[in-house]
C-alpha cells in the first residue's frame, strides 16, 4: 500500500485512459483501508483511484506491477483483483501509508467490471508504454518489472535480424505492388477469354472462325481448351516420342517377361535418355498413341487403374493359363499376390494383376481373411 | 448320433470367402446351400437365428481359421429362402425354419403316397399322416407338424388336398 502516491488527476503528455470503473475499494494486502467508493482510472501508465470529494488521486504506476490475480465474489465478498507489486524505487514520491508489510494490494469491484478491467489491466501492462518514456533513466534503476530493451548481447542480433527480414520483405511486397496492379487488369481479359471460349465449346461456330479464334487465344498463351481436354494431343512430337519410347523398350519389356508397368517404361526411357527427360505427361500421351500407330508396344489399362505396356498381341489367356499352374502347385496353402511376384519375378503390382484377371476368368478364387487376400486354384469348379 | 461328414469344401479356406467372379459364386451357393440343408438334416436343426447364425458349427471352420463373415451368411440364407429350403418365420427375417426339403418337396411325395396307397378323396387326419402306422416306412413319418401343415399347404395351393378342421383334430382330404 506505500507504493501508492497523490498525484494529479489530469493525466501527463502520452499518457490515455484505458478504462474505468466504480465503487472500489483499495485494500492493503488483506487489510481494509478507508479508501472506499471510488472512482478508478486505467491509464496505459498508472493506476488513479480517487473519491468523488477530493480533487487529488492516489495514483499507482503500473510499472511495479508485477502479477495480477483474480479473486472471484462470493455470496458477501464482491469480485477482486489482487495486484502484487515489487519494491517501489528510490525516488518514489510520498503517498499516504509510509509503510506496509504486504507487497500486494486489492481492488475490490463492488459493482461488477472485474474481468474487463483485468483485462485492460493486462494489456496495458503488456504495451509497457512507460518503458519507452523512461528510456532516458539511469540503467541502474531496479525495475523488477520492467525489463528494457536489449541492444547487445545475442538478444540484441536477433533484434536486428529480424529488423533486417522485416525490411526486406516490405521491400518486395512494395517491388510487386505494381505486378498486383497489373494481374489484375488481366484478370479481366483472361475470364473474357475463358468465357468466350467455353461458347464455342458449347455451339459450333465454323471451322474458319474457331481456327482463327483458337490462333489468337494460342498468341495470348492460353492453351486451346478443347484440345487439352482430348486426352492425347495428336501433336508430331507425341507420335515421334512414340516411336522412340517402342523403339528403345522393345527389348527390355520383352525380356521382363512381355509386360512391363507404366511407372518403369518412364523411368527406363529418362535413364536412356540421360538429358532432355520427359515429363509424366508426355509418355502416357506418347504410349496412348502407340496402338494406333500400329507399334510392337502398347498401353492396356486394367480395371483396376493400373496401366502396363506390353508386346502387341500379348495372349491374355496364356497369361492366365500359366498363373493357374502356378497356383496349382501351391494348392495347400494358396498364393499372396507378394508370392507370385516373388515366383515368377514380377513387381508386385503386375503379380495382383495377374491373380485378379484369372480370378475373372475363373481360373483363381479368393480367400480374404485376417492374413490378407489369397488366391487358390478354382477347386470349385475342377472338383466335385 | 452320426458324426456329419463335412464335404470337401468345407476345408477349402475359399470357400469362406464370398467369390466376386458370378459363375464361381453360383456354384459356391450351390455348396453351401447342400452343406446346410445336410447338416440340418443330420443335426436336426429345424431353425435358424440370424443373430446367433454366426455360431453355428456349420458356418465356420476353426481347424483351417476361416468363418464365413455376416454378409456371406445372409447372402447364403436368402439363397436357401430363394430355394425353398428356408421360410422366414415372420417379416423381421430374423429367424426362419430350415426345411432341408423344400415344403412344396414334401407336399408332392405326400401326394405320392396317397395315390399309391389309394386314399384319393379320403379323408385324413394330421397325426394319421406323421405318426400313424402306415406311414411308418415313409420319409415324412415323424415330419414336424409345422412343415406337415406348410407342405399340405402347398398341395392345397396346387388344388391337390384341402385342409379340414375338426376341432380337436386337423385334417386333409387329398383331391
Amino acid at each position: 500500500m506505500d507504493r501508492w502516491f497523490w498525484c494529479d488527476s489530469s493525466l501527463s503528455s502520452g499518457e490515455a485512459v484505458a478504462a474505468s470503473a466504480k465503487s472500489i475499494r483499495l485494500y492493503d494486502g488483506d487489510k481494509k483501508t478507508g479508501y472506499e467508493d471510488g472512482h478508478l482510472t486505467l491509464t496505459n501508465q498508472r493506476l488513479l483511484w480517487r473519491h468523488e470529494s477530493q480533487s487529488s488521486s492516489l495514483g499507482l504506476p503500473l510499472s511495479l506491477v508485477v502479477l495480477i490475480e483474480d479473486e472471484a465474489g462470493g455470496f458477501t465478498s464482491s469480485p477482486k483483483l489482487v495486484l502484487h507489486l515489487a519494491s517501489p524505487p528510490p525516488g518514489h514520491p510520498s503517498g499516504p501509508i509510509a509503510s506496509s508489510h504486504a507487497s500486494y494490494v486489492r481492488l475490490s469491484f463492488k459493482h461488477g467490471g472485474c474481468s474487463s478491467f483485468q483485462q485492460a489491466l493486462q494489456k496495458a501492462l503488456e504495451a509497457r508504454a512507460w518503458e519507452t518514456l523512461s528510456m532516458p533513466q539511469p540503467a541502474n534503476s531496479v525495475k523488477a518489472s520492467g525489463s528494457k530493451k536489449i541492444h547487445t548481447g545475442i538478444l540484441g542480433i536477433e533484434r536486428d535480424i529480424q529488423k533486417k527480414q522485416e525490411a526486406a520483405s516490405q521491400n518486395i511486397s512494395r517491388a510487386f505492388e505494381d505486378l498486383k496492379n497489373l494481374m489484375g487488369l488481366a484478370k479481366d481479359m483472361v475470364s473474357l477469354s475463358r468465357s468466350i471460349s467455353n461458347k464455342i465449346k458449347e455451339h459450333s461456330v465454323s471451322a474458319d472462325d474457331t481456327t482463327q479464334f483458337r490462333s489468337y487465344l494460342l498468341s495470348l498463351g492460353i492453351d486451346d481448351p478443347v484440345t487439352r481436354e482430348k486426352y492425347g494431343s495428336a501433336t508430331q512430337y507425341h507420335h515421334h516420342l512414340a516411336r522412340e519410347v517402342a523403339r528403345a523398350l522393345e527389348e527390355p519389356v520383352q525380356e521382363a517377361g512381355g509386360v512391363m508397368l507404366l511407372s518403369e517404361v518412364y523411368c527406363r526411357i529418362n535413364r536412356a535418355r540421360g538429358l532432355q527427360l520427359l515429363s509424366p505427361e508426355d509418355v502416357v500421351q506418347a504410349c496412348n498413341l502407340m496402338r494406333t500407330l500400329d507399334l510392337p508396344l502398347s498401353l492396356h489399362t486394367f480395371e483396376s487403374g493400373v496401366q502396363v505396356v506390353q508386346i502387341t498381341g500379348l495372349d491374355q489367356d496364356k497369361v492366365v493359363k500359366d498363373t493357374a499352374q502356378v497356383l496349382a502347385c501351391h494348392e495347400g496353402d494358396g498364393m499372396s499376390a507378394g508370392d507370385l511376384a516373388r515366383e515368377c519375378g514380377v513387381p508386385l503390382l503386375l503379380a495382383r494383376e495377374r491373380l485378379l484377371q484369372a480370378e475373372r476368368c475363373a481360373q483363381a478364387v479368393r480367400d480374404e481373411s485376417s492374413e490378407g487376400l489369397r488366391f487358390y486354384p478354382n477347386l470349385f469348379f475342377s472338383r466335385s | 448320433m452320426t458324426e456329419f461328414e463335412w464335404p470337401w469344401q468345407y476345408s477349402f479356406p475359399p470357400f469362406f470367402t464370398l467369390q466376386v467372379n458370378a459363375d464361381v459364386r453360383k456354384t459356391q451357393l450351390d455348396a453351401w446351400c447342400a452343406l446346410v440343408t445336410s447338416w440340418g438334416k443330420q443335426g436336426g436343426v429345424t431353425q435358424i437365428d440370424v443373430t446367433e447364425a454366426s455360431d453355428l458349427a456349420v458356418f465356420k471352420n476353426a481347424s483351417i481359421h476361416r468363418a464365413l463373415p455376416p454378409d456371406g451368411i445372409q447372402v447364403v440364407l436368402e439363397e436357401l429362402v430363394r430355394r425353398g429350403n428356408l421360410e422366414w418365420t415372420d417379416k423381421t427375417k430374423r429367424r426362419g425354419y430350415l426345411l432341408w426339403r423344400s415344403a412344396g418337396e414334401w407336399g408332392t411325395q405326400i401326394y405320392k403316397w396317397a395315390q399309391g396307397s389309394s386314399r384319393i378323396n379320403t379323408v385324413c387326419t394330421l397325426y394319421e399322416l406323421a405318426h400313424g402306422d402306415e406311414t411308418a416306412d415313409q420319409e415324412f413319418h415323424n415330419l414336424d407338424g409345422d412343415i406337415l401343415l406348410k407342405a399340405l399347404r402347398t398341395l392345397e395351393a396346387s388344388g391337390k388336398a384341402e385342409l379340414m378342421d375338426f376341432g380337436d383334430n386337423q385334417g386333409v382330404k387329398f383331391l
